[in-house]
């Protein structure tokens, strides 16, 4: 046996059960009719159940129609759905007051049925092409917001690439950078941000030629004042872009090597100068970094690690940033177990 | 939804159903109460929460009716051997 197929639900709000009749008789065929008889039901029951539409009489008792409709429109739940207000023949001012109340129509009583199965129809097909084109509206959005994202940490890994070949470890700093944050009581959305930018703190390694970016020795000071350039060759490539996200990429691609006594580069910010993510960032950055195989250095060990920003707090590093990385050490060297070089992913 | 029972469904798949209906506020209360009132017509005991049932469907009022519903399923209860009654699922 086939399925029962559902039909769309009309909930009539109306304290005269001769009238819930008349639209019961009108409309049950081609709906499923529900019933309230007092507003306080309604609201409950639309609560639980969002109707397709709702055709709301404005005379009741306790709590009338306006108030109603009031409420409705001002909960998420139920503000989209169409309500019709049903007033008597010549209150002219009900059906305005109904209009500016956010229903979308009024009928007057007595009914017409032709009229009544004619606007109810039309307004739940536009309640319905509306519910698709929100929904169609929020699938494009995700995707997009996806495919940014995507694009950025590509577009991170890519600098990345060019001095380590797993590109691991955007993936292990920016996990450590967020981890940093929210201990520090940063939101899950403002975590989420630096995850995201912080991928995109070298991507001005693309701009640094081979011979100095993959110079296994000492750089000469020339050279040191061209890989110095690569903050803000990294703000160049990822543009000025008014998001959230990109302006604080920008951010951390031009900061991540400012140091919180003012000796960094490239403009010798000191302290609070320094942008709060882009100190957190600097310090899961040098983090992995110590930690790592580089082309000029052995991978230093985690008590190595400790002892170097315990020495550098103050100096190169923020000194509450260091202190949180090292009330959270287990979990950033989780991180850097999960993600390690040779356990390289798409 | 309310899952639709036959016109002729046993007096207990149409208690199941008027609750459902009931429950749910919906206005096809009134035909499946119609429908228990004939299923029911020749219990003389069940007659008097019958009539309750049907005047709060018919007015709309699902509150008071499923308060109704409640004293006509006791009644209904009573008239049925208990292992049977269990077994419709009631």
């Amino acid at each position: 046996m086939d399925a029962p197929v559902s039909k769309p639900v009309v909930l009539v709000v109306d304290d005269a059960p001769e009238s819930i009749d008349v639209l019961r008789g009108v409309l049950g065929a081609e709906y499923q009719v529900k019933a309230a008889i007092h507003g306080q039901v309604a609201l409950e029951l639309v609560q639980a159940a969002p109707p397709d539409l709702i055709l709301l009489d404005v005379m009741m008792p306790e709590m009338d129609g306006f108030e109603v409709c009031e409420r409705l429109k001002a909960n998420p739940v139920s503000a989209q759905i169409p309500v019709i207000f049903v007033t008597t023949l010549g209150d002219a001012g009900s059906e305005g007051r109904g209009l500016e109340l956010g229903a979308v129509d009024y009928l007057t009583k007595p009914y017409v049925p032709a009229l009544v199965r004619s606007r109810v129809k039309s307004h739940i097909a536009l309640h319905h092409r509306h519910l698709s084109l929100e929904h169609e509206v929020r699938a494009r959005t995700r995707e997009l917001t996806e495919t940014r994202l995507e694009v950025i940490r590509r577009l991170g890994r890519a600098g990345e690439y060019r001095d380590n070949e797993t590109g691991m470890h955007v993936l292990r700093m920016s996990h450590t950078a967020r981890l940093l944050a929210l201990r520090q009581g940063m939101s899950e959305g403002e975590g989420d941000l630096v995850l995201q930018a912080a991928p995109m703190h070298d991507v001005g390694k693309l701009g640094i030629p081979d011979r100095i970016l993959l110079k296994p020795g000492k750089l000469t000071p020339e050279e040191w004042q061209i890989m110095k350039q690569h903050p803000e060759i990294g703000a160049e490539i990822v543009g000025n872009h008014p998001s959230e996200l990109m302006q604080t990429a920008r951010m951390v691609a031009l900061r991540h090597h400012e140091r919180w006594d003012g000796s960094g580069y490239p403009h010798g910010l000191r302290g609070e100068a320094i942008p709060r993510i882009a100190r957190l960032v600097t310090v899961a950055d040098v983090f992995d970094a110590l930690l790592s195989t580089r082309p000029y250095k052995k991978a230093w060990t985690v008590a190595e690690t400790i002892e170097e920003f315990k020495a550098q707090s103050g100096r190169h590093f923020e000194p509450a940033s260091v202190a949180t990385l090292l009330e959270i050490l287990p979990e950033c060297l989780a991180v850097q177990a999960k993600y390690r070089d040779e356990a390289a992913v798409d | 939804m309310p899952v639709p029972v036959e016109g002729d469904a046993p007096p207990s798949a149409l208690l199941l159903r008027a609750r459902a209906l009931i429950e749910s506020h919906d206005t096809a209360a009134v035909e499946c109460m119609r429908a228990l009132a004939a299923s029911l017509s020749d219990q003389a005991s069940m007659q008097e929460p019958l009539k309750r049932l049907e005047v709060s469907i018919e007015s709309y009022n699902f509150e008071l009716a499923r308060l109704e519903l409640d004293a006509l399923d006791r009644a209904f209860a009573a008239t049925q051997p208990a292992s049977r009654y269990k077994a419709d699922g009631a």
